[in-house]
């Protein structure tokens, strides 16, 4: 009972503590998984930021532009050519081209930079065009080259400015971002470090629950080993003390019985007084009684302790059964039931323990006198089927009930315990006749109607003669 | 048929580079040669339909594969190339880069030619939405517009 507490309280234990674990273990996934997506975010904000740098293609254009006005300025004074000076503008305007077509439009929408002056500039780009084409032609004097040149150096006017503010808004933006970048990182490997720690955590639990596992197992290996052991020396100390009780009754058991034969024998000679002699039978009948029975338990301690062995030689089972039944005889008398006793024609010679089936047989034959009603006979057949040599002892007696039959072989048992009072037996009869038959190899059944009689039967393989 | 008569067209539009005169330099260890548009076009073509932080859609760029033009010049694949544009900007490639993609110097967009405003005349492409690989900043520094000259390192 205790030991059964005990169990549940560590059971109930172990449930919780897992439960928790898992809780826990639920918890740190959720985590993981957090950590992995702002991970991925932060990893696309780092790309957009560092995606085709617009601060570096806006200094471009503003590089661009410088050398543009430089190469008119260099043409105003005269010493310029008209085509480096369209080449400047291509070049210049490619730029411009380069801030509006693919993904550096949407990058400036994100950092939130007012990118007109792209948009303002290529329309000047648009204006100065056909004048920048004009100075090629050769009818101009050099006059009206300056005052051109001029125009256009006026139109392009402010942009230096322009752009410049344009380039420090990128410049700052993006440096926003990066800076945004820069935090999420360290958010980030803070979520990692706490992730790495959580992780250490539920290893140490896991280790934890393992060696608590570990222990409780142990406990309980314990526990149960020790309830074994109590066990097992408890039947060791209660098979002993049957033993050592048997040994004991039986020696002075002897002498009893020797001296009741021999009392007996010089009364019937001198005395004729019937109830001494009667008395004396009682006596005797029911000393022998005991003696078997402890004889029964000696031998059932033997078989159980593996101490019995056989002794195998060739054996006529004719006789066997004959001496068998001559044995019991004078037993079956004393119910008023006959033997008769039907051997083969030839001899059923088997290899076996002579002293043990007669054993077997005895108690086959003594039992079924014991059931069978005054007046009653008993057969005992011995034949031939097959490979087998079998014994048959039939009974008409009380016979078997069917819903016990399957345990009539169980030490101990016995049927109908309490009614049959006068021939009591100790209930090992038929469990030893089992084991014994087994150690020879053969076998023992029955069969039985209740109210109609048995036929108990063993069976031994035959030597054949050929 | 069309396309050559288109590309005939777009020549006389954009006077700035004329069909015959050299657009391309490539200077190598021994010797440098020099390419018109009419013989860039003469070779075989590669055509790539591909994106680029560039361009706003997937867009057809054709000309001569750069490897095409590095064998001619027995450019091993272990050298680096500095790619330099009109503006005097320039980029270091490897030229392994040449062997492992299909790499091109495009000299047509949408079957046209490009002008200097739009890139041209010459635009070192490279297949980048068939290799993932290659949509990084890194080959982003590659994709050389306005491409004037190689050298050959």
């Amino acid at each position: 009972m205790a030991a059964q507490d005990y169990f549940r309280r560590i059971a109930l234990r172990g449930r919780f503590v897992r439960a928790t674990f898992l809780s826990l273990f639920m918890i740190a996934i959720l985590f993981v998984f957090t950590v992995i997506y702002q991970l991925d975010e932060r990893i696309q904000n780092i790309q957009v930021a560092e995606q085709s740098d617009p601060v570096w293609v806006a200094s471009q254009l503003q590089f661009e532009l410088l050398r543009l006005k430089n190469e008119l300025g260099k043409f105003a004074l005269g010493y310029g050519v008209e085509t480096d000076i369209g080449f400047r503008l291509d070049i210049a305007w490619s730029r411009v081209s380069v801030l509006k077509q693919g993904s550096l439009p949407q990058v400036i929408e994100t950092f939130d930079v007012n990118a007109d002056v792209v948009r303002d500039l290529e329309a000047t780009f648009r204006r100065i065009e056909p004048a920048i084409a004009g100075l090629v032609s050769d009818s101009l004097s050099i006059e009206q080259r300056r005052a051109s040149v001029e125009e256009i150096l006026r139109q392009l006017d402010g942009y230096d400015l322009s752009i410049r503010d344009f380039l420090v808004e990128l410049a700052q933006a993006k440096s926003a971002v990066m800076a945004d970048v820069r935090t999420g990182l360290l958010s980030l490997s803070h979520a990692i470090a706490y992730l790495g720690a959580t992780v250490l955590i539920l290893l140490a639990i896991f280790v934890f629950i393992l060696l608590l596992d570990l222990s409780a197992a142990k406990q309980a290996e314990n526990k149960m080993r020790k309830l074994a052991d109590e066990a097992s020396s408890a039947a060791r100390m209660k098979t002993n003390f049957m033993s050592v009780i048997s040994h004991e009754l039986r020696t002075p058991l002897t002498s009893i019985l020797g001296g009741l034969a021999l009392l007996k024998f010089k009364l019937n000679n001198t005395l004729v007084d019937e109830t001494t002699i009667k008395l004396l039978d009682v006596a005797s009948r029911n000393g022998d009684r005991l003696l078997e029975l402890i004889n029964n338990i000696l031998d059932a301690q033997a078989l159980s302790e593996s101490r019995v062995t056989v002794v195998q030689k060739p054996v006529d089972l004719n006789e066997v059964a004959a001496s068998a039944v001559e044995d019991c005889e004078a037993y079956a008398n004393r119910f008023g039931v006959t033997y008769r006793l039907t051997t083969a024609t030839e001899t059923v010679e088997v290899l076996t323990d002579r002293g043990r089936v007669s054993q077997i047989l005895i108690n086959l034959i003594s039992n079924a006198a014991k059931f069978t009603p005054s007046g009653g006979s008993v057969d005992i057949r011995v034949l031939k089927v097959g490979k087998q040599a079998r014994v048959e002892v039939i009974d008409e007696g009380i016979g078997i009930p069917h819903h016990l039959q399957g345990s009539i072989f169980s030490p101990f048992y016995q049927v109908n315990p309490g009614t049959t009072g006068a021939t009591k037996s100790s209930g090992l009869g038929l469990s030893i006749s089992k084991q014994l038959i087994d150690l020879l190899d053969g076998e023992i059944g029955f069969n039985s109607t209740q109210g109609q009689g048995s036929i108990f039967w063993i069976e031994l393989p035959w030597i054949s003669q050929d | 048929m069309i396309r050559a008569m288109t590309i005939l067209a777009s020549l006389l539009v954009f006077p700035t580079f004329v069909y015959g005169q050299d657009i391309l330099t490539v200077v190598g260890p021994d010797r440098s040669e020099s390419f018109s548009l009419a013989e860039l076009l003469s070779m075989q073509q590669t055509t790539l339909v591909t994106t680029n932080d560039y361009v706003d859609e997937a867009t057809e760029f054709r000309g001569p594969s750069l490897r095409s033009v590095l064998e001619d010049m027995a450019v091993e694949r272990n050298v680096t190339l500095k790619l330099v544009a009109l503006n005097d900007f320039s980029s270091e490639v490897p030229a392994a880069d040449a062997f492992d993609y299909n790499v091109i110097l495009a000299v047509l967009r949408d079957g046209e030619p490009m002008s200097v405003r739009e890139k041209g005349p010459i635009w070192v492409i490279y297949p980048m939405d068939e290799h993932p690989e290659l949509q990084d900043e890194i080959y982003n520094d590659r994709l050389v517009w306005q491409l004037k000259t190689i050298f050959v390192e």
